[in-house]
């Protein structure tokens, strides 16, 4: 009789406090961690890719850069620079870096079961409980039973708290997170035509495809072969133009991806991270199948 | 200054274009040639300028990052609020059980 009279208060002890959390929680808008995690998961696709990337336009403008030194009389550095400086790679980078810290710091505010702080709290939080109820010696399964409940009452108040602050925190971060993919984005540049990195590849590759199209009119050509490798050119140029519009388009759908999360919306975040996935692997595809058909084209 | 750059950009990479569809009407190859050599001066060029346009658009994007930085830091402070979260749960706890012990006193009075 004693024993239930005392289950019956650790159990009222429960629902007190789980009024009282739910109070200060309320039923408000929460940030979903399976939204976060994706943003964190795409934005760890874009960085990888994004270095692929300028890595590969910088190695593909020094080789152009010693087609013309050929011809030259003298040389000079500025007849070297890179296409991208490693300061403005590194900054690039940076951001990169910066981006992924938050998702990563958000995923954890968004999941706190996961962090080891917020665990520990919360293991002691049950057996605290209890330890104030019945003594020990009227410890029963039912009791152990009562300290799981209160414990898991504990993570599920946590967890509303943090995801509703990592709501609070996304939604005042957006503007800025916005800004920062706007900005990779705008560097990309939004055609081929209008400034920006898609600019200075398609310039570089019509130099390369008309460099091959000039040797069609020297005598003794084979124009066969010529006319297949200005094609080949002609395809890498648009490859790499669609690699830089796909890691465009990526940006620009994490930026969607960010402003879902702080607005609380899980729904699009399946559909946004697999169409990044889809940009990403598709540029990837085509430029190993541009890379493979240079080297068997033998396009120098 | 971004804008100037890109304004700059635009023109060389027109003038590479441009410079493109004439060679289509050339049989000749050294006329070919002398108008290859413009074409890579252009586009040197249309590389240069986008190198320096990209260098200016990295140290906006710099300042943008701060911002996000900041970000990160409430993040790190909001994780730090919900490990003291749960361990106001463990007060309010405390709290209730010595008001049971109260009013079981009470009781007894």
């Amino acid at each position: 009789m004693k024993k239930s009279i005392q289950d019956m208060r650790l159990t009222h002890r429960c629902l007190r406090l789980c009024v009282i959390t739910l109070l200060l929680v309320g039923g408000c808008t929460t940030a979903p961690p399976e939204s976060v995690a994706k943003f964190r998961q795409g934005l760890a696709l874009v960085n990888t890719d994004s270095q692929r990337i300028l890595l590969e336009f910088n190695s593909f403008v020094r080789d152009l850069q010693l087609d013309r030194a050929e011809k030259l009389k003298n040389l000079k550095e500025s007849d070297l620079t890179p296409g991208l400086d490693a300061e403005s790679v590194s900054r690039w980078n940076a951001a990169m870096e910066a981006m992924s810290l938050y998702a990563s710091a958000l995923a954890t505010l968004a999941a706190p079961e996961g962090s080891t702080e917020v665990e520990e709290s919360l293991k002691s939080l049950g057996a605290r409980i209890v330890t104030l109820g019945p003594p020990k010696d009227a410890a029963s399964s039912q009791e152990d039973e009562l300290t799981q409940a209160v414990s898991h009452i504990g993570e599920l108040i946590v967890g509303a708290a943090a995801r509703r602050k990592a709501l609070e925190v996304a939604r005042e971060a957006d503007p800025s997170v916005r800004a920062v993919l706007l900005q990779m984005a705008n560097m990309i540049g939004s055609d081929q035509v209008t400034a920006g990195l898609r600019t200075t590849i398609w310039s570089n590759w019509t130099m390369r495809a008309n460099e091959i199209r000039a040797e069609f009119l020297e005598p003794g050509a084979n124009k066969r072969q010529v006319a297949a490798m200005y094609a080949m050119a002609i395809e890498g140029r648009q490859t790499s133009d669609v690699a830089l519009s796909a890691l465009r388009r990526a940006l620009l759908d994490l930026a969607d991806l960010h402003t879902a999360v702080a607005q609380g919306r899980s729904a699009d975040a399946s559909d946004i991270i697999l169409s990044i996935h889809k940009e990403i692997v598709y540029a990837k595809q085509l430029l190993e199948s541009a890379r493979a058909s240079e080297s068997e084209g033998g396009v120098q | 200054m971004n804008s100037s750059l890109r304004k700059l950009q635009v023109i060389l990479a027109d003038r590479v274009r441009l410079l493109s569809r004439q060679l289509d009407d050339v049989s000749d190859p050294s006329e070919a040639r002398k108008i290859l050599d413009e074409m890579q001066e252009f586009n040197h060029r249309v590389t240069l300028v986008g190198g320096l346009l990209f260098r200016q658009q990295s140290q906006d994007l710099d300042n943008k990052v701060e911002a996000v930085r900041r970000a990160k830091s409430k993040v790190d402070r909001a994780i730090k609020n919900i490990a003291d979260l749960a361990n106001m749960l463990q007060t309010i706890s405390d709290f209730l059980a010595l008001v049971d012990e109260a009013i079981d006193l009470a009781k007894t009075l």
